[in-house]
């Protein structure tokens, strides 16, 4: 019998050149190959053809069915070394060139749709800062010139802490993260790599007046003083000079859990960064030691309650009366009706984090109970009512000292 | 949603161009969208601000005439994306027949059948789904892991093992396997460089893989297809296929549990997706396989898709964000209404029908085209067009050319030229083009497990 060329033979075209081998299922044990998908030998490159048993071999360099060494042309070799060497030097080159590159600095202001998961530096001010100890999460808002920035990591609080760079606010920074921007969630920098947050310097505080505060002093570091107007309540106290108000944001996630008593008619001087929002200026410490008490000579007016009008309201006022009437809420507190003699005002409301804390707040439901109250002028439903606030502001004058 | 036709206008739109656009070996869909969006950044009215979800409308029709219309390239003209690289032997086997109209319209009915999945499986997404995350959700590190595992120990000796020396016996057997371990060593530690300290320029982070995965799977393809010397014989268009009820359901079943573990899973693509549920459900016919993977790449890419408008109320965190595509439009819009969930899947279901039509249409001028011109000189063609596409983005994000803008492009090509070796290795060295998937992978993983600053920080990229 005449032997068969091996151009002549039908072959398994499993693997055709060019073509993704390698993969399964198709890679079938060579004796179950399928015969019946074969085509002609002439319709492939001589080169794709083993020469010893005449099946395709594509760019093996050794007959995977024979097991004869095949000569491949050039291009195939040098495609091949190109594959490994340029993967090598390229990746090598990359990594060289990403270690010694330092992420874009970018302006908070510039950054849009297209920035996002893009790897930048930031540098700013810290404006706010929310630390998590229980879940280590930590959330810093950063503002530059054009704008602001919330940054934060859900897991990096540790290793802030033990590399002793958690900012506090007021500091500038320079921090390399990457920007997450999200129709829900706005834009965000990630902060997982602790050590690329730099503290660059505390900038000292600028001495100003609560009325004098302008656009300009926006997220700057500045010292104020006035009278405590409310007391905390919410993480926010409000301070005044008695012409305007200013909030000062008193988070326990910012400065921790020793937040200073501050009560209606304490004069205090705070350092913070101020911000600007809904409620107008917000002042924001970075710790304790920035709010300092502070010897003022604002005092609080004691007021006859016919005198307290519209035009009184947000003035912090003292008044003094008999109660005639206490409303109670479902949800613990009221609110309570004095008199003057001269006139009747509300005095609340009187929340039950509030009332809970007055001494002998059960003598408040009783009609005739002397009482006075520090608080801010404001109006419910048509009526005056003065807000005292906090417990401290509402003091019961016994019955053996009104007798 | 007042303005449906608007928004069903464009999907329509988004259809037909995605119909027509990938055919072309090598384009895909998230490269595309990067042009749009850039594009769109300078002429606003390309979609109507206060209509965010025609936008969305567009590249849903898009995304689903992908998952159909990339058989044609993946068939005919060698060109596999990362979810592809799994039919193509089987297919190649249909087109060396002359049955590549067969194979084509086997896997566009196996799209058909993935957006049917889709349909019934629609309830899961509202009521299971958000359950099974918050079970999932904080294992997802190691469940990547075994992935991973998986990858590399299921892939198996190809050589003969035949040699005069006990090393060139090993030599032989391993060989391969080496290789495919060596790609997704390369890969991961390129997903780390890119993840950590990318070269692409800040203002086309959003498109930051896009050199990545156009080397590793577009050009890299084309140019195999290119030193290819293999002619394509004449090919037969036919008026049925080969398929029976029992045979369409046992493709249907991998094909949909490949596909929702690829758009579920973070970083797993339909490729891997396929090769778990391939595996497990064991089934050797190429009818089976190859239309499995039409259901897969579906399930895959209109899912994935599709996750993101599961309304964020039926999740404790939010909503679920998967895929490129998701990530690309996120910052945009996020649809939180049902109506909007139920409007896209008609539009799912429109655009599942066109594309269809489309996929016979176009497989039938293509297997013109082929029959006259070698496909070796039409993957010229796309590899041009694919190079001048990323080198002009930083030019199409910026809005204009100058110096920089092409400075940046320079940069661009260089990561796309390292990736393109990369993504030939496992071409010229016989091991799985899945392995290439370890660049984003290995780094979700690692990110997830906490360990990423750390290990960023080892490699000097922290």
């Amino acid at each position: 019998m005449a032997e068969e060329r091996p151009d002549q033979r039908s072959f398994k075209a499993e693997k055709p050149f060019g073509a993704n081998s390698g993969l399964e299922p198709p890679d079938k044990p060579i004796d179950d190959a399928d015969d019946s998908v074969g085509i002609n030998a002439s319709d492939l490159s001589e080169e794709t053809l083993c020469p010893s048993c005449g099946r395709f071999v594509g760019a093996y360099e050794k007959c995977p069915y024979c097991g004869a060494a095949l000569k491949k042309r050039m291009s195939l070799l040098i495609w091949k070394r190109i594959a490994v060497g340029g993967t090598i030097l390229g990746l090598l080159v990359m990594w060289f060139a990403a270690t010694q590159m330092t992420p874009e600095l970018v302006q908070i202001g510039e950054i849009q749709e297209t920035y996002n998961n893009a790897q930048v530096t930031i540098r700013g001010t810290v404006v706010d800062r929310r630390l998590d100890p229980n879940r280590g999460s930590i959330s810093l808002t950063i503002a530059d010139d054009s704008g602001a920035i919330g940054a934060r990591s859900f897991s990096a609080l540790p290793e802030f802490k033990k590399l002793g760079n958690i900012p506090r606010v007021g500091d500038k920074i320079e921090t390399v993260g990457t920007i997450q921007i999200d129709a829900v969630y706005g834009t965000s920098l990630n902060l997982d790599l602790p050590h690329r947050l730099k503290i660059q310097e505390t900038p000292e505080p600028t001495e100003t007046d609560i009325s004098r505060l302008r656009e300009a002093d926006v997220y700057n570091r500045v010292t104020v003083t006035g009278m405590v107007k409310h007391p905390v309540r919410f993480g926010k106290a409000v301070i005044t000079d008695k012409v305007n108000d200013l909030v000062v944001a008193l988070d326990p996630r910012n400065i921790g859990e020793e937040i200073p008593d501050l009560n209606t008619g304490d004069g205090v001087e705070i350092t913070g960064v101020i911000i600007s929002g809904v409620e107008g200026y917000t002042i924001i410490p970075a710790g304790p030691d920035d709010i300092r008490p502070y010897d003022v000579t604002v005092t609080i007016p004691k007021m006859a309650i016919k005198d307290l009008t519209m035009a009184n309201l947000g003035d912090l006022v003292e008044v003094e009366g008999t109660v005639q009437t206490f409303t109670a809420f479902k949800s613990g507190g009221g609110s309570a009706t004095i008199s003057d003699g001269t006139g009747r005002i509300i005095v609340g409301p009187l929340f039950a984090s509030i009332f809970d804390n007055i001494p002998d707040n059960h003598k408040l439901k009783a009609r005739g109970t002397r009482i006075r109250v520090k608080g801010t002028v404001a109006q419910f439903r048509g009526e005056l009512q003065v807000g005292p606030g906090s417990a401290e502001n509402v003091t019961i004058i016994t019955p053996e000292k009104q007798q | 949603m007042e303005n449906w036709i608007i928004i069903l206008l464009y999907a329509l739109a988004g259809t037909l161009l995605g119909g027509f656009l990938f055919v072309i070996p090598s384009i895909h869909f998230l490269n595309f969208s990067g042009v749009v969006i850039a594009l769109w950044g300078h002429y606003h009215g390309l979609f109507p601000l206060d209509q965010p979800l025609t936008l969305f409308a567009f590249f849903m029709g898009m995304v689903v005439s992908f998952g159909i219309m990339n058989t044609i390239p993946s068939m005919f003209l060698g060109a596999p994306d990362e979810s592809a690289v799994f039919v193509v032997l089987p297919g190649a086997k249909y087109m060396l027949q002359g049955k590549g109209y067969e194979g084509a319209m086997l896997t566009g009915l196996g799209g058909l059948l993935g957006i049917f999945f889709l349909a019934i499986f629609t309830p899961f997404f509202f009521f299971g789904l958000p359950k099974l995350h918050v079970i999932l959700g904080p294992h997802m590190h190691w469940i990547l892991a075994l992935i991973i595992v998986y990858m590399l120990m299921s892939e198996w000796p190809k050589g003969t093992g035949k040699g005069d020396t006990w090393w060139e016996k090993f030599k032989g057997a391993w060989a391969n396997l080496f290789a495919g371990i060596v790609t997704f060593a390369l890969s991961a530690f390129m997903g780390f460089i890119i993840f950590n300290r990318t070269m692409v320029p800040v203002k086309m982070g959003f498109q930051g893989l896009l050199p990545v995965f156009v080397g590793l799977f577009a050009v890299s393809s084309l140019i195999s297809a290119i030193l290819s010397k293999q002619k394509i014989p004449k090919q037969h268009v036919g008026n049925d296929i080969d398929l029976d009820y029992k045979t369409m359901w046992k493709g249907w079943m991998p094909g949909c549990i490949g596909g929702t573990l690829a758009a579920y899973l973070p970083g797993v693509t339909g490729g891997i997706g396929g090769l778990i549920a391939g595996h497990a459900c064991a089934q050797r016919d190429d009818r089976i396989f190859v239309m499995s993977q039409g259901v897969s790449k579906v399930v895959y890419y209109t899912g994935q898709f599709l996750l993101f408008f599961i309304p964020p109320y039926f999740f404790l965190s939010g909503g679920l964000k998967r895929g490129g595509m998701a990530i690309n439009l996120s910052p945009f819009y996020k649809p939180v209404l049902l109506q909007e969930y139920f409007f896209i899947f008609g539009i799912v279901i429109m655009a599942g029908c066109i594309s269809f039509l489309l996929l016979s249409f176009n497989s039938k001028w293509i297997i013109k085209v082929i029959a006259k011109v070698p496909y070796q000189q039409l993957s010229y063609a796309s590899l041009a067009i694919v190079i001048v596409m990323v080198f002009f983005m930083p030019a199409m994000i910026e809005g204009a050319i100058n110096g920089s803008v092409l400075l940046s492009g320079l940069q661009v090509i260089g990561v796309m030229c390292v990736s393109t070796c990369l993504g030939l290795i496992p071409i010229f060295y016989h091991c799985r083009r899945s392995n290439c998937m370890a660049v984003i992978i290995v780094p979700i993983c690692i990110s997830m497990s906490g360990y990423g600053p750390g290990l960023a920080q080892l490699l000097g990229l922290g």
